[in-house]
């Protein structure tokens, strides 16, 4: 009987690994959870023809053990498997899907891929993204962290100094003023659940807890959910979470990142779209 | 004079260590040139020793002056073994522990710009809330030459750099922006009780406030007013140093102690006033020799 499993950090995303098993007990598909923290690399688990699996975190080992268990038969939910075993781990995941979605005519918010070491380029750079202020964003964050808010020269000056020797990368980017974010979940080209988070105090939509944070259910129009289908199909991947910013003067939509793997719940529960079964259909039955 | 000069490179490299090395050499003591990072302290019942890369016991010092950023522990030992260092290690950790420094400057009444500081976990929203409306200067606690010095304008931009820099591991604290200062500071030379040489220094461009020779800024020689010669001496006494560049602003309420360096550059001063502080830090030495 094939199985679904579950790559994760002990102690790491227990609610996301959770909704996919219930998901999958109520379809009578078991699963298995492969602990990154205690994986064997000279006992590897042996997956069988039709087997699924699916990463749950983020860091550097469970990617890896992901890239050893994928083989022809294994059901995932990258459109190409060998994109997933060339991808590149850790900081500068997110700087090179930025790029891929650029390069592939998604609308993404406009991005310098450095930060500038002179005075002119910095200027030239600024100037380029509309002037200030800007954000520096550092690849790699989680709810808002590592975004930051640049003012000035003096200001950026002053920051690029410092994070240009530092491990993860940074981008330069044009401040989109927005009111909106939205999450919109892909799977196998249709946008199957979406919702907003809405600007409270912070210029960022997406940073604090979940409890704090407003949203609402938006279902986007087609050109909307043509950019995020776009944007996930541009990395190879068959489901992704696309965080887009909508211009708070004239609406127009800008892609903020695509998260892959990404966190679902808020989005099921607010939607009541029973997200967790769809990956788990999506899985156990392979690619369209 | 046995003299030991600890310092992270070559000092054909740096400036000040080289002046330090000819001036040495120019009153007729013996260098001995120590590479902080290349000594083995072996320990044991009733003897400490001190070996270089190549496995030959250190020669015996005097004296010696430490041009160290990090490592604390040789000066310990050397200060263990007998030798009079320029500035006590003591000196040296305080100095280089800015939380510290800010807190005994502070407790002895010294005018210092406004700033917060903890360790740990305490909401970002406090450093705002305590240091008031920006612009707002985030501090590196480790930053050195002006790196990790860091403007913000906005409660925005401060809030979201200082969640980058703790995202980051960093240590820091948060300063009020001096903007009267207008990227300009003064960096007074002292050597025991003296301010031997004092320059005010520019910071490079109208985009820049960090006022860093390192960062290009310009500098000239100034005369400095007995209230600032005076916190100047005494600020460098209650970190318990000999030798120090003490960074003062001038704000609208009177000068504010910004920094004290326990190891100085010098080569922006000996350019703006002539000054041969190589020699006078030298002599010094030999004067303490002497008293001791």
């Amino acid at each position: 009987m094939p199985t679904l499993h579950l790559i994760k950090r002990k102690g790491e995303k227990d609610d996301i690994a959770n909704a996919l098993e219930t998901a999958a007990q109520q379809k009578d598909i078991q699963t298995n959870i492969i602990e990154a923290q205690s994986y064997d690399f000279s006992q590897e688990p042996q997956l069988q023809n039709g087997d699924a699996l699916y990463r749950i975190s983020l860091d550097t080992r469970s990617r890896l053990i992901e890239k050893r268990l994928i083989l022809d038969g294994i059901q995932t939910l990258y459109q190409d498997a060998d994109f997933c075993l060339k991808d590149i781990h850790g900081s500068a995941v997110g700087m090179i899907y930025t790029l891929i979605e650029e390069k592939a005519g998604v609308p993404i918010i406009p991005t310098i891929y450095d930060l500038p070491e002179t005075q002119e380029l910095q200027q030239r750079a600024v100037e380029k993204l509309g002037g200030f202020p800007v954000v520096i964003k550092a690849t790699g964050g989680t709810h808002g962290h590592g975004v930051m808010k640049i003012d000035s020269l003096e200001s950026l000056n002053s920051v690029a100094d410092y994070l240009r020797d530092q491990s993860p990368f940074f981008m330069l980017r044009q401040f989109i003023p927005h009111q909106r974010q939205g999450r919109l979940i892909v799977l196998d080209g249709e946008v199957i659940a979406s919702h907003e988070n809405l600007r409270s105090i912070d210029f960022r939509t997406n940073t604090g807890s979940n409890s704090v944070r407003k949203r609402q259910v938006v279902v986007h129009d087609e050109m909307i959910q043509q950019i995020a289908i776009q944007a996930v199909e541009s990395l190879h991947l068959r489901y992704g979470g696309v965080d887009i910013l909508f211009h708070e003067k004239n609406n127009t939509p800008y892609v903020a990142e695509v998260n892959y793997p990404c966190y679902f719940l808020t989005t099921q529960e607010m939607t009541g779209i029973d997200v967790a079964g769809k990956l788990v259909d999506a899985l156990m039955q392979g690619g369209k | 004079m046995r003299i030991g000069l600890l310092a992270e490179q070559n000092p054909e490299y740096d400036y000040s260590d080289r002046r330090l090395q000819e001036a040495i050499i120019q009153r007729g003591h013996e260098l001995v040139l120590v590479d902080p990072h290349k000594v083995l302290a072996v320990a044991n019942s009733g003897y400490l020793k001190l070996y270089d890369n190549e496995g030959f016991l250190l020669p015996s010092m005097d004296a010696a002056i430490p041009r160290i950023t990090q490592g604390i522990d040789l000066l310990r030992q050397l200060e263990f073994l007998g030798v009079y260092m320029l500035n006590p290690s003591y000196g040296i950790s305080l100095g280089w522990d800015k939380f510290a420094s800010f807190e005994r400057l502070s407790s002895k009444g010294f005018p210092l710009p406004k700033t917060a500081f903890a360790r740990g976990g305490i909401d970002l929203q406090r450093y705002i809330d305590a240091i008031g409306d920006p612009p707002t200067v985030i501090k590196l606690t480790k930053g050195t030459f002006g790196i990790g010095v860091i403007l913000a304008e906005s409660k925005a931009a401060v809030k979201s750099t200082m969640e980058t820099l703790k995202k980051l591991g960093a240590d820091f604290l948060v300063q009020e922006f001096v903007q009267e200062a207008k990227g300009r500071d003064l960096r007074c030379f002292v050597i025991g009780d003296e301010v031997v040489g004092s320059m005010q220094r520019t910071a490079s461009s109208d985009y820049e406030f960090r006022a860093n020779v390192s960062l290009g800024a310009s500098v000239k020689k100034i005369e400095i007013t007995a209230e600032e010669y005076q916190l100047a001496v005494e600020s460098t006494k209650a970190l318990k140093l000999n030798v120090s560049g003490v960074d003062i602003l001038r704000s609208e309420r009177g000068p504010l102690v910004l920094e004290v360096n326990t190891s100085p550059q010098f080569e922006g001063l000996e350019k703006a006033t002539g000054l041969d502080i190589a020699d006078k830090i030298v002599e010094f030495l030999e004067r303490k020799h002497k008293d001791e």
